[in-house]
């Protein structure tokens, strides 16, 4: 059975409106990229402010401007349900691309960090 | 014993269309141009950028989905400017101390997919959105699911 490891990326966000691309690297070893969840120091903020658009070695899982919500899960779902399923992506050669951006929504800007996790099985 | 066999990949996408919706909008078409590699649409979405602050949850309109295929209304839904499922308690503005009363953030209710499921060689998906009479203007943004084929990949299996 492949093991499981959780790879923890995070992005500081310090202004309003912006765009932050950050590149990340998946281990070496890993085997596909099977789901991922975002979270953050304030939750609020990514709910109402946040969208991103992911790639994992050039290929899109998610477009630019679709929106964090839509990835975020609380605390009521059960801990193992609250990953979004990606099926079994290829590392390929495990560059992850994240362009998070920050608009105006109804919640006042107030400086956080965006996190992501991505369940990945090694090999 | 190995057994090889040829399985198709395929790959989850989204799309994303921004609807404007002005002051005194009543009634507004949309089309939806679907990629050529599509195989299936599975799912649809929608966020809204409605005011909300007044605390109770209003509904915007409804949203209608039109396929050119047989299936012809696929699927329609009402809009509410909260994207959340409001409990009862927070409808009728009663405090509680409940976690089913809580920020979205931390219920879990937040926005989801609809599971539909409908052939890709529709094309383009027409639609409208008929609202309940527009005060403020706001944005619709909507997320359409599809499964797209990707590659035919060799698959290893090994028997007994």
């Amino acid at each position: 059975m492949a093991k499981i490891i959780y790879k923890r990326f995070t992005i500081a966000i310090g202004a309003a409106n912006g765009s932050y691309p950050k590149k990340f690297d998946l281990d070496k070893n890993t085997k596909s990229v099977t789901a991922v969840q975002v979270t953050a120091d304030k939750p609020e903020q990514i709910f109402n402010r946040g969208s991103q658009r992911i790639e994992i070695s050039g290929d899109e899982l998610y477009p630019e401007d679709y929106e964090t919500k839509l990835l975020m899960s609380g605390i009521s779902v059960a801990p193992d349900a609250r990953f979004v399923e990606l099926g079994e992506v290829a590392p390929g050669n495990g560059e992850v691309k994240i362009l998070y951006k920050d608009f105006n929504g109804p919640v006042a800007f107030s400086a956080y960090t965006v996190v992501f996790i991505f369940k990945c099985e090694i090999e | 014993m190995e057994n090889v066999f040829n399985a198709v990949k395929v790959r989850r996408k989204y799309l994303i269309q921004e609807l404007p919706i002005p002051v005194g909008t009543v009634y507004l078409p949309f089309e939806i141009r679907l990629p050529a590699t599509i195989k299936n649409v599975t799912g649809v979405a929608y966020t809204n950028t409605a005011d909300n602050t007044s605390g109770e949850v209003t509904k915007l309109g409804t949203l209608g989905f039109i396929s050119n295929d047989e299936a012809d209304l696929f699927f329609s839904m009402d809009v509410y400017d909260d994207v959340y499922a409001p409990t009862d308690e927070e409808i009728a503005g009663i405090s509680s101390l409940s976690i089913e009363t809580d920020e979205p953030w931390i219920t879990g209710k937040g926005p989801g997919f609809t599971k539909v499921l409908l052939s890709g060689t529709t094309g383009t998906i027409t639609g409208w959105f008929k609202t309940s009479g527009t005060v403020t203007a706001y944005t619709i943004k909507l997320y359409v699911q599809y499964e797209e084929i990707d590659e035919l990949i060799q698959v290893q299996e090994v028997v007994g």
